[in-house]
């Protein structure tokens, strides 16, 4: 049940941008197809950038292990931020290239 | 293949992998296949293995909690007549003398109760309690970790030369079907494979 009330009300709210975009904003429905596309490149350099603070995380957990005398666990890498900051070096990054344009 | 075909491609498998694991039963299926188990009979000792320590007010971690009540429930059926406890110190308390304390409350004797508070991986744990047991002679052990862990732990026991019996806690069957709950066991399920990839690599398997 719950979760067939979550995707109803993001089904909902989606219908409601299509509508304000296409109705209120004069947005072609046309462009939507490649507007999913980009949001695939979103996720996708943010999906980049998280499996590089994932690797580089345990290396520099590995080093910190190696060359001192401290024990760092590999679960400081299990933080909800890092899926937040990741998103966010994505955002910036697309943002860097697309002003290339 | 250009790098923005890769991001896409990517995007398109990571926006996938989301709907497939928050809005279906496959984490619970993932889950299922990793875990180990195992028909309990009579062991030497049930090792509790540590997960999670102390909170900062000096109570057990919800893991630590219902790893260490399992252990307890277990010597209570008169599985083992010994009940090893481990977990670290960090900032208070060691977790293994926490454990203990409620292991005593809870009607475990003292004397039937061995610490091991100097591990701080589950690989460490298998070298440091194996030093602790072998010399009592005991060869057969029961190992409670959570279900997804309970294969990489029964393989680092094997490995210092254990007879191992995998007892696992956190049945998957209480997840239940919020996308939430089905994520986060995603989020375990990854943790486990990528702790066992990492100690293949290291030979602790």
């Amino acid at each position: 049940m719950g979760q067939g009330i979550v995707l109803a009300i993001v089904g909902l709210t989606s219908l409601a941008a299509y509508w304000l975009g296409a109705k209120l904003l004069r947005l072609s429905p046309r462009t939507l197809g490649s507007a999913v596309l980009r949001m695939t490149e979103l996720v996708g350099i943010a999906i980049a950038f998280f499996a590089a603070n994932l690797v580089v995380g345990f290396l520099v957990v590995m080093a910190i292990r190696a060359l001192t005398n401290r024990f760092v666990s590999t679960y400081v890498l299990d933080d909800t931020s890092l899926v937040m900051l990741s998103t966010l070096q994505g955002l910036v990054f697309d943002s860097w290239r697309h002003s290339r344009r | 293949m250009t790098m923005i075909t890769v991001f896409r491609l990517l995007g398109v498998a990571g926006v996938g992998a989301f709907l497939a694991a928050a809005f279906t039963p496959l984490p619970d299926l993932m889950s299922r296949s990793m875990t180990t188990v195992a028909r309990l009979d009579g062991a030497a000792a049930i090792v509790v293995l540590g997960g999670g320590g102390v909170r900062g007010d000096g109570t057990l971690s919800d893991t630590s909690m219902r790893r260490t009540l399992h252990g307890i429930e277990l010597y209570r059926q008169g599985l083992a007549p010994l009940l090893v406890l481990s977990g670290p110190a960090s900032t208070g308390p060691a977790e293994a003398e926490v454990r203990a304390r409620l292991a005593r409350e809870c009607g475990v004797p003292a004397e039937a109760i061995l610490t091991e508070r100097a591990a701080r991986t589950t690989h460490e744990e298998g070298i440091n309690i194996g030093a602790l047991l072998r010399p009592k002679g005991i060869r057969k052990i029961i190992v409670v970790a959570d279900a997804q862990g309970t294969a990489r732990a029964v393989g680092v026991f094997e490995r210092v030369g254990f007879e191992v019996a995998p007892a696992a806690v956190g049945d998957v069957s209480g997840v239940g079907t919020a996308p939430e709950e089905r994520l986060k066991l995603l989020r375990r399920v990854v943790i486990e494979l990528l702790a066992r990839s990492y100690y293949r690599v290291a030979g602790y398997l």
